[in-house]
């Protein structure tokens, strides 16, 4: 559309998308998928650890946008919160899951050493961090990957999580609590 | 702000202001300005947000979103049921009706059964008829008692 003499690139929001995925429209789907996939992959990853998992549950949760798209009833919220609610849940259900469980259902086999990039950098430091967020409970590090690594506002991210505001500052409290006792070296590291 | 509350606000959201709530910056920003303690408090957060932020970023790998958009290629949607659907859903020819012919037959032989004298009030009725009967025997002539 010209406004002024300008042209303008039309990009549509996420809800208007998704009414159109509503409709059966793959462009839009596709869309959608490509403007969300990448912090998907990230915040599964943080949550459930492996790359493999990551990738599993965000395909599982593009597909319920896709299939339940017709029904989506936002009541008032953003795509984006109800998607990280969707893909959050789906990775806490995964971790809960037994791992035999979650064997069966994969192509290959969960892969919890670091990344080949990872070991060739020689990032001992990454390494610490994920093995420090992996040991702690799921709902902490789902609040601190929302709000620290996908830079989420709080209310946001309670909104993703399903809690109180002040429920999901007690979760950040003890994460970040837990990460600090478990990165001490480092942090005297940092120190000096 | 009191100083518990901006230790809690930098335990939950870390040392960078922009975390913070927006309703509760201001507030924190002016107790940090004359607060020793506070800044302690920040610089200690503040290294945890160092190693933190030095995490690789991850991103999808090339083939995924072919995988997703495959996917969904194929794959129905899970629409609502229209009133129309609905209603073509009890038309002849579905598995539906052998069941529903069923369900109105046992309505009829229900109704059938209990308006007749072969049903479970007449039942009961015989039952309370042969209880009579078999009572009779034992019941108390009161003028054999205390004599005519």
């Amino acid at each position: 559309m010209a406004v002024n003499g300008c042209e303008r690139p039309m990009t549509p929001p996420d809800e208007t998308l998704m009414g159109l995925v509503a409709g059966g429209d793959h462009g839009a789907f596709r869309q959608l998928v490509d403007r969300h996939v990448d912090r998907a992959v990230a915040l599964a990853q943080r949550i459930v650890g492996s790359r493999a998992e990551a990738e599993e549950v965000v395909q599982e949760a593009f597909l319920r946008v896709w299939t339940t798209a017709p029904r989506w009833n936002p009541e008032g919220a953003l795509f984006r919160t109800w998607f990280s609610r969707v893909l959050t849940n789906l990775c806490i259900d995964r971790r809960r899951r037994p791992r035999h469980a979650a064997l069966d259902e994969t192509h290959d086999p969960p892969d919890e050493r670091p990344s080949a990039a990872e070991s060739l950098a020689a990032d001992e430091e990454a390494i610490r961090v994920r093995a420090a967020m992996a040991g702690l409970p799921d709902r902490q590090r789902a609040a601190l990957a929302l709000c620290y690594f996908d830079e989420m506002g709080n209310q946001e991210a309670a909104t993703a999580l399903g809690v109180t505001v002040g429920a999901l500052e007690s979760l950040l409290v003890r994460g970040r609590k837990a990460l600090k006792n478990a990165l001490q070296a480092d942090l005297r590291g940092e120190g000096t | 702000m009191r100083p518990e509350r901006f230790r809690t606000l930098v335990d939950a959201y870390g040392a960078d202001p922009a975390r913070w709530p927006a309703r509760e910056r201001a507030a924190a920003e002016a107790l940090l300005a004359g607060d020793e303690q506070a800044h302690a408090v920040l610089d200690e957060a503040a290294a945890l947000d160092r190693i933190l932020a030095g995490a690789p970023p991850v991103t999808a790998s090339t083939g995924l979103r072919d995988v997703i958009r495959r996917m969904t290629q194929d794959m129905p949607q899970h629409k609502p049921l229209s009133l129309g659907e609905i209603l073509a859903s009890w038309l002849p020819g579905r598995r539906l009706w052998p069941n529903l012919a069923g369900l109105a037959v046992a309505l009829v032989l229900g109704v059938t059964l209990g308006a007749s004298d072969i049903g479970v009030s007449g039942a009961s009725a015989q039952t309370v008829d042969d209880l009579g009967a078999l009572m009779e025997p034992l019941s108390l002539d009161n003028s054999a008692l205390y004599g005519s």
